[in-house]
């Protein structure tokens, strides 16, 4: 099997994201959650367009939800992090871990 | 003004979720307002845009250059019996050339002047176009507006080119040649066609898509 394609610093943020929030993950709730975590809000076509790509490499899956008033008789589009995508984000996560084992940060006090 | 539905068809031209992700634009504007509604569905699908457009760049080169062959194809098609019908002047091969593959030159260069020239002029810079940007938008796999802004691009490209070598033409051989208000004219016009018969299209496999699944 080749090699996954790595993964980019938003698209990682997303998955974890996606896996914080859990069954009720869709388009607002994982802004939130982004933006809850990171003190930055994505803007709404870079998540879109993030999640499409991250469904497309087979990382994450969606289902609609039944639609309702508050969103005009929109359904939601929920997302699932699929096995092969936790995988994706742990071995980037791992990396980072790696990359920082070793490393002291005396000017860093951590909260 | 907070129009979802029109928002939703905005979005619906580059994007196959639109419908999703207008609610969650309308259930987060509420306290937010409609500035920065529309302001996000225009970022979405802007970005929906770019990423069709960037994804598979070689694929766009390729879709760029098959809906300008086929722009000259249906021009020359549509061109062809009212070239035979009025008889144009065509002097030499290359004239013919010209006459066959830009029409709108060949209106400036070699016709008198009688009552075809606006029809066909009208007629020249709307159907093939639209017929093009229909056929591209065939071949785009769910991206037509991007690989009609990819023809575009190209196109443009080109009349930059045939206009700079209209304008050594005419000083070698002193004849008037249409100029660059004309080129920009033309590529504004085709540009909506092309656009237009994109549109048309992608909205018909989205009509069919929602007829499948009801």
């Amino acid at each position: 099997m080749p090699p996954a394609a790595p993964l980019g610093e938003f698209e990682q943020i997303v998955l974890l994201a996606i896996l914080r929030v859990g069954e009720n993950a869709y388009g607002v709730t994982v802004r939130a959650e982004i933006a809850a975590c990171t003190d930055r809000e994505p803007a709404p076509g870079a998540l879109y367009t993030t999640l499409d790509r991250l469904e497309a490499k087979g990382l994450v899956t969606s289902r609609l939800g039944d639609p309702t008033p508050q969103r005009g008789g929109r359904a939601k589009r929920f997302f699932t992090v699929t096995a092969a995508g936790v995988a994706a984000v742990t071995r980037a996560q791992r990396a980072y871990q790696r990359l920082l084992k070793g490393l002291k940060f005396p000017e860093v006090v951590h909260a | 003004m907070r129009n979802a539905a029109t928002a939703e068809w905005i979005l619906s031209l580059v994007s196959d979720n639109a419908a999703s992700t207008v609610g969650d634009l309308v259930e987060e504007s509420s306290p937010r307002g409609a500035l920065w509604f529309w302001s996000s569905v225009l970022r979405a699908a802007g970005s929906h845009f770019w990423r069709d457009l960037s994804a598979s760049p070689w694929r766009m080169v390729r879709l760029a250059f098959w809906g300008v062959l086929a722009t000259w194809y249906f021009l020359a098609t549509f061109a062809m019996p009212m070239l035979a019908v009025n008889g144009v002047k065509v002097v030499n091969l290359n004239s013919a050339l010209v006459a066959l593959a830009m029409p709108m030159l060949a209106v400036h260069r070699y016709w008198t002047p009688t009552w075809e020239i606006p029809f066909l002029t009208v007629l020249g810079c709307a159907v093939p176009p639209f017929l093009a940007g229909r056929a591209v938008a065939c071949r785009s796999n769910g991206r037509e507006l991007p690989a009609a802004f990819a023809v575009l691009t190209l196109k443009a490209a080109l009349y930059a080119v045939e206009l700079r070598l209209s304008a050594m033409q005419v000083r070698r051989i002193g004849q008037p040649y249409p100029g660059i208000e004309h080129a920009f004219a033309v590529v504004c016009v085709e540009s909506l066609f092309v656009v237009a018969g994109a549109t048309v299209y992608r909205l018909r496999i989205l009509a069919a898509r929602e007829e499948a699944r009801q």
